[in-house]
């Protein structure tokens, strides 16, 4: 949200603004008051004076009124004595002050930031640029330097000429370096904040990806794929803080085309080597492509049943709840039908819609531990345990287990939730008025 | 005490008074008590040909005691629509009550500048999105109506509540 700047506003309020301040241009204002001083001490003191309390006291308390009445005395005090020095002849000295403000009175000369003049305040006196303000040495540079707390070097110009305000400073080399070092520092506290940000993340990532190595290989196998760890090649480097973000990114198919590119780039060609059983730098290289498999298998398949039970729906809300036979537009019917399916699997995998954010984001990187745990699950039976003697691959199989039955029971859910619905209907109330609530 | 900002107020206390004649929107600049010059009150009129015609709009006026330094700070009392104006709270968005505030500014002038700032409204930096929504689509004529709407729901009968 930027402050607006109407320019009429601007105008407006800087002319009347000079008004205000200008002590030797004759407006309007500053003639009626010279004026009026002039003619009232020429003439007597005494109905000034009465004049200035009486209005004073109809709008004011005792207090207000005395300092206000310090002010005129003051000021009409310079004046008369003023005027005596000066002139002979009063009537035609007020005619001469009333009709140019430039003569021999002049208003007393007003600081623009206090409103001090010289009867009733103290301080040097400057004139620091072309137009007409003056001001106090310590008003300005109270100014000043209210407008260099955030930029030490920032230029102040005057608010009517827009002249720059200059200041004789002594030019200390030691105080210049330090206020340039300053303010590079207060620059570049957001971009230290944002490396520091991404360094935290990256440092969480690297942690995690070390986590998950650990777990799902276990800590003999996981340590020999990352290599000694002193020091660490630049793979694992990149490659542990990627596997958060390629496990989040795994859930959806924004990846997809270049997936199975990475663990060939994290692990590297010297450990792959085919063997039997696969050692657990294949496995990995070869995990996209059995995930992609699986995707579109499982896509197709969930596309053909979501078809058959949304088909099996219409069919069924069309005979129960308009009574008419639903053959009459099956076609129409199962091509809708299909199109809806289609569509909701196209969600499942393509973004994070449907699912929310935060349960993809936790799903995916509870992933490796979940694997561990089921692949220690497996390991409990003999059977298994003899084929496959390793806890690596018991992981891997857990893993992929736990996602075919996870999927398995969305799909019961989905076909659940669409058979009750097919069957449900909402009961009379004479059904139900003489049950007990 | 600090002299400085009361020496100020009341030599621009001084002046509003003097030249009450010659700010015809401006109906009422004092400050609320008159022990206390750093809290303010003024009452702005709706200028004539604007949907505000006919309202008195309440102002809150608080002076920093850093003040000329810094800005008053300024809010509406009476509840108004304007693009640069918080319904709710009556904040003003006005630059010269902030970044481009200088100490040559009076509260009269200040004053005078909200007052123009009615009529000459800004709806790229809104603080009332609808109003400013309206502007920004030319509808005009809904966007009197609607200021005309709420000049008489709030800014007319004022004094019987």
């Amino acid at each position: 949200m930027e402050p607006t700047s109407p320019s009429s506003v601007q105008a407006t309020a800087a002319i009347s603004s000079i008004h205000r301040s200008t002590p030797s241009s004759g407006t309007s204002e500053r003639e009626k008051s010279s004026g009026a001083w002039s003619s009232s001490s020429s003439s007597s003191g005494g109905p000034s004076h009465l004049r200035t309390s009486s209005t004073n006291a109809s709008t004011s308390s005792s207090d207000f009124v005395k300092e206000l009445e310090t002010i005129s005395a003051r000021s009409r005090l310079a004046w008369q004595q003023h005027a005596t020095s000066t002139s002979q002849s009063p009537p035609s000295n007020t005619i001469a002050a009333s009709s140019s403000p430039s003569g021999p009175y002049q208003e007393p000369s007003r600081c623009y930031i206090c409103f001090g003049t010289e009867e009733d305040s103290v301080g040097r006196w400057v004139k620091p640029c072309q137009c007409t303000l003056i001001s106090h040495e310590d008003c300005l540079l109270d100014w000043i330097d209210k407008n260099r707390q955030q930029f030490a070097r920032k230029q102040v110009r005057c608010s009517v000429c827009n002249t720059v305000y200059r200041l004789a400073e002594p030019n200390s080399t030691l105080l210049n370096i330090y206020s340039t070092l300053d303010s590079l520092v207060q620059a570049g506290i957001p971009y230290l904040t944002f490396l520091g940000l991404t360094c935290s993340v990256l440092i969480t990532s690297t942690t995690y990806g070390a986590y998950a190595v650990l777990t799902v290989c276990g800590t003999e196998e996981g340590e020999k794929l990352l290599g000694s760890p002193n020091p660490w090649g630049w793979r694992v480097w990149t490659g542990l803080p990627m596997i958060p973000m390629i496990l989040i990114f795994s859930r959806t198919r924004i990846l997809d085309s270049f997936m199975p590119l990475i663990p060939l780039l994290i692990v590297g060609n010297e450990q792959l080597q085919v063997t039997f059983p696969p050692s657990p730098a294949l496995t990995l290289s070869v995990m996209p492509w059995v995930r992609m498999a699986y995707n579109s298998v499982w896509a197709e398949m969930v596309v053909r049943l979501e078809t058959r039970w949304r088909q099996q729906q219409i069919a069924a809300s069309g005979v129960s709840r308009l009574g008419i036979s639903a053959s009459i537009d099956q076609d129409s019917t199962a091509t809708a039908a299909a199109a809806a399916a289609a569509n909701g699997a196209d969600d499942e995998l393509s973004l994070f819609d449907r699912r929310d954010l935060g349960r993809t984001i936790v799903g995916a990187l509870l992933m490796p531990a979940i694997s561990s745990i089921c692949g220690s699950f497996l390991g409990n039976f003999a059977f298994i345990r003899t084929r496959i003697p390793d806890n690596f691959h018991r992981n891997i199989l857990g893993g992929c287990l736990f996602v075919l039955v996870k999927d398995l029971a969305g799909l019961f859910g989905t076909y659940q939730e669409l058979k009750r619905k097919r069957v449900r209907r909402i009961r009379e109330y004479a059904e139900f008025k003489d049950e007990r609530q | 005490m600090s002299t400085a900002v009361h020496r100020r107020m009341l030599k621009e206390y001084l002046a509003i008074q003097k030249n009450s004649a010659t700010r015809p929107h401006l109906e009422l600049l004092e400050p609320i008590q008159e022990d206390d010059l750093l809290h303010w009150q003024a009452i702005l009129l709706g200028t004539a040909d604007s949907g505000y015609e006919g309202g008195r709009f309440r102002l809150d006026i608080v002076i920093p005691t850093s003040y000329p330094i810094q800005p008053p700070t300024i809010r509406f009392l009476t509840t108004i629509c304007h693009p640069n104006v918080h319904f709710k709270t009556g904040e003003i968005c006005l630059d010269i009550l902030k970044s481009e505030w200088t100490p040559s500014w009076t509260l009269e002038s200040v004053c005078v500048a909200i007052s123009s700032l009615l009529t000459n409204p800004e709806p790229s930096s809104p603080l009332n999105c609808d109003a400013a929504n309206l502007l920004r689509c030319g509808d005009m004529a809904g966007y009197n109506s609607l200021v005309k709407m709420y000049t008489a729901l709030y800014a007319m009968d004022e004094d019987q509540e």
